[in-house]
């Protein structure tokens, strides 16, 4: 009995240790088994297999409002302009040239004449007037539209009285001519943004409500980019092909596979055991464990995002009272928090906007960690060490890390002598509640649309977008008049340094405490070379090639 | 028994309803507007309004659901407001993947647990029988999603022998299913073993077992043939409501193998507020419940005449 018992003791621990020992060498034959990029004449072909997290909500331009939608998309469709990968600068694309009239209003856009459809076809200007109606169009109910917002009849359009935005018209097949309400510098900018890119407008109508979505099929998603849509199996991938007829630079690779994931830590498996070439996010927590394995296969971007501390400015205690609002940017010591609750993955700000954004003021002095200085300006806010001032409510959108964010600024301000109440909300009440003035103190973060100051800087801290994206309820008259300079300031010094001045009275206001912006981190494998990720975190799958 | 089938299918009809309303309640009562997650940052509420209205979300509740009901019975579960696909396509999308893991999970949960039963049952009270006991108690408490993460690293990434992930594409592929199989049937697996044992220990002391094996009957046959069919009989029933539990329960499971079925659907549809496609995965989910429940009353009836309903 008792040699039985030991029998089985002995089997089970040897297996025990077995696979202990198993895991180990496996991981690092794994991933050891990684070798150097060597060759560096890109070579064609291929399959690039891309690990993505979540689904796209859809493949139709008009509504992307989402990473990954727009990641595909514009693999499918090209704009009449397009993104450097690397500067954010504007270069062509569909058109070919551009001018301006003598006073700013209307651009002549020259489009190529060999840009082919993925049917074939050859698109002209008027294809670019059809897919622009539709998507200003009232029927399309699309959250995008006000991209053409500054050309001339677009609210005719999108009330509906109108089919047509009277300010677009061709002289030829080849040439687009746009009226604009007033002088835009920001209008061709925007143009880089994969909702207005152009797509074959019989082929979506034909589909119905199906267009863009995974019943879609590759006679009615028809694009024009580097890309032709294969397939879309529903939660499981998304297909595409390199279309051998494009006018610009072709890929290398021959076809893309967007794998889709619920899970992170499933797709580095994935990617551990060989099935990925590329992984679009890190497992939580795993960061520095990754950083330290892969060190050369790792890209790191930090994006055209800002997140930040929102004062509600109706509402007390920081309704006209900026000294209580400079004492709770005093007693946080955002690079810590940074350093240690989010293990580095954010680079702190200092101000509205990015430091990746173009117009980025380096030179802002706003509030920094000073815990004496917090006490007196709770003091001047007339609330000496705290006295008075009842619990502040600060409203989150749940996620582990803004959890721990948040129980960390509760304790560092707790500090100093503030309370304040955390209040994790699901993500729809918590814009509902902030767009509606209801919340004192919430995280807010945004992302921007295309790499131009005016975009962030509008969106958030102008009087026009009260109760939508600007929800500190900001407003200051000298900003309001030089958002309006910036915006037709067309020499890009000048407008640049309008954008600095904005940055530093927003930053002298104080309706927020400027926190990070999120540094991603992106896996490659080995075999994967010239993978190019923007600010906007688009990677250029055009260059990507396959050794 | 027919009138007794008859009836049951009947009841479903209350139950449907029930479940429906209750589903359509609830939806109605969460907090979040499927507007704002559906269209962004962006939208003015201009075209939130319209887009509430196109969407039917402007109307009052009994109106919405009125047509809600009248929708189903007209077969159409309505479009994923997230994405614009029929819901009743969606679902004939997933239901076979589910329906394949499910399968697989059961196959597995009950050829290993019955296995483990009989033997541990045969050899009561010996080293075989307290790691069995150990290791259903083991197979009850691990959680699915520690389970599946172990699988994956060993047999996906170290051994390279299954797949990590994923469903194959199109068509029933088993290799893509082992692993998802046993983590969704692990639990399920501990359970039919602890059943079997206590029946097959129930059984192996009536007196007919005996009269078996006083007659010369080998070990194997008294067992098997005289002691497991009897021993199986609450097996039987209780994989009846495991398959509908197993069905229901496949989020986790689905979540971490990527498997697209409607678990996966499921949980994409909570996270964006898609009304419809809850609405839809709910009432499937309840309906199968419903039938297997039919199923496993009748299968009972069948397998113990002693059983009569009508």
């Amino acid at each position: 009995m008792f040699e039985g018992k030991k029998k089985w003791v002995i089997t089970i621990a040897v297996l025990l240790i077995g696979t202990i020992i198993l895991s180990g060498c496996g991981l690092n034959t794994a991933l050891k088994k990684q070798e150097k990029m060597t060759r560096l004449t890109p070579v064609d072909g291929g399959v690039f297999r891309f690990g993505m997290i979540s689904s796209p909500s859809a493949l139709e331009p008009a509504f992307l409002e989402e990473i990954n939608g727009i990641e595909i998309c514009k693999e499918l469709n090209d704009g009449l302009i397009r993104y450097d990968p690397n500067t954010l600068e504007i270069k062509p694309a569909i058109a070919e040239s551009w001018d301006y009239s003598e006073d700013k209003k209307v651009i002549t856009f020259h489009i190529r004449k060999d840009v082919k459809f993925h049917d074939g076809t050859i698109l002209k200007a008027q294809d670019i007037i059809d897919v622009w109606n539709r998507l200003a169009a009232k029927d399309t109910l699309s959250p995008l539209a006000f991209l053409l917002e500054p050309i001339v009849g677009f609210a005719q359009v999108n009330s509906g009285e109108l089919e047509t935005i009277s300010g677009l018209k061709t002289t030829d097949d080849y040439t687009l001519e746009v009226t604009l309400k007033e002088k835009n510098a920001v209008f061709l900018t925007s143009l880089g943004h994969p909702a207005v890119s152009i797509y074959k407008l019989e082929a979506a109508k034909k589909a119905g409500k199906d267009f863009g979505t995974p019943a879609a099929r590759p006679e009615t998603l028809i694009g024009t980019g580097a890309f032709k849509f294969v397939k879309w199996n529903a939660d499981q991938d998304i297909i595409l092909e390199k279309f051998p007829d494009y006018y610009g630079t072709k890929a290398h690779v021959d076809k893309i596979i967007y794998k889709i994931f619920k899970d992170e830590s499933t797709a580095f498996n994935e990617f551990r055991a060989g099935n990925l070439d590329y992984v679009d996010m890190v497992p939580p927590g795993q960061r520095q464990s990754i950083l330290k394995e892969i060190p050369d296969q790792i890209l790191e971007t930090t994006t055209l995002t800002t997140q930040y501390i929102g004062f509600n400015l109706t509402k007390d205690p920081f309704k006209d009272n900026i000294n209580i609002r400079k004492a709770i940017a005093c007693a946080l010591d955002i690079q810590s928090i940074a350093d240690t609750v989010l293990e580095g993955s954010s680079t702190v700000s200092n101000g509205p906007l990015p430091d990746t954004m173009p117009g980025y003021n380096i030179d802002l002095k706003a509030p920094t960690f000073d815990k004496k200085k917090a006490k007196e300006y709770l003091a001047l806010a007339g609330y000496p060490d705290g006295q008075g001032l009842g619990p502040i409510q600060y409203a989150y959108n749940y996620t582990q890390e803004n959890q721990r964010v948040a129980e960390a600024f509760q304790a560092q301000l707790k500090e100093v002598g503030i309370q304040i109440h955390l209040k994790n909300m699901e993500w729809g009440s918590y814009i509902n509640a902030m767009q509606s003035g209801e919340l004192q103190m919430f995280r807010v973060a945004c992302v921007a649309d295309y790499p131009d100051p005016d975009n962030l800087l509008r969106m958030l801290y102008s009087k026009s977008q009260w109760g939508m994206n600007n929800v500190t309820f900001y407003s200051n008259p000298e900003v309001e008049g030089l958002l309006t300079q910036g915006l037709e300031e067309t020499d890009i010094t000048k407008r640049m340094e309008i954008y600095k001045k904005i940055q530093e009275l927003i930053v002298e206001d104080q309706p927020a405490i400027w926190t990070f912006s999120t540094n991603y981190l992106r896996i490659y494998g080995d075999k994967v070379h010239n993978l190019k990720i923007n600010a906007l975190d688009q990677k250029d799958m055009r260059s990507v090639w396959l050794s | 028994m027919i009138r007794f089938i008859i009836w049951r299918i009947l009841q479903c009809v209350p139950v449907g309803l029930g479940i429906s309303m209750l589903t359509f309640l609830m939806l109605s009562l969460v907090p979040g507007d499927p507007v704002t997650l559906m269209l962004g940052q962006h939208a003015s509420p201009q075209i939130m309004n319209n887009v509430r209205q196109e969407l039917g979300l402007d109307l009052p509740f009994f109106s919405r659901y009125l047509q809600y009901v009248w929708n189903i019975l007209h077969g159409d579960l309505g479009r994923s407001y997230i994405q614009h696909q029929e819901v009743t396509t969606m679902l004939l999308d997933k239901i076979p993947i589910t329906f394949n893991l499910t399968l697989v999970a059961m196959t597995f949960a009950i050829t290993a647990g019955v296995l483990i039963g009989v033997l541990s049952a045969v050899k009561q009270g010996s080293p075989w029988d307290t790691f069995t006991t150990g290791f259903t108690l083991l197979g009850i408490s691990v959680p699915s999603f520690w389970l599946g993460m172990i699988l994956q690293l060993i047999f996906g990434v170290i051994l390279r022998i299954l797949p990590v992930s994923g469903s194959g594409g199109e068509g029933f592929q088993l290799q893509y299913y082992i692993l998802p199989g046993f983590t969704l049937g692990f639990a399920s697996m501990a359970i039919y073993a602890g059943l079997t044992r206590s029946g097959m220990l129930d059984v192996l002391g009536q007196d007919y077992i005996r009269t078996a094996r006083a007659k010369g009957l080998s070990k194997p046959v008294v067992v098997l043939k005289h002691g497991l069919k009897n021993a199986l009989i609450p097996v039987t029933t209780h994989a009846g409501m495991d398959f509908a539990s197993l069905m229901g329960g496949t989020v986790l499971t689905e979540m971490i193998f990527s498997l697209p079925g409607i678990g996966t659907m499921l949980i994409n549809a909570v996270s964006r507020r898609d009304y419809p496609v809850v609405q839809g995965v709910t009432l499937f989910l309840a309906l199968v419940f419903v039938l297997v429940n039919l199923l496993a009353d009748i299968l009972y009836a069948v397998l113990d005449p002693r059983i009569r309903y009508d």
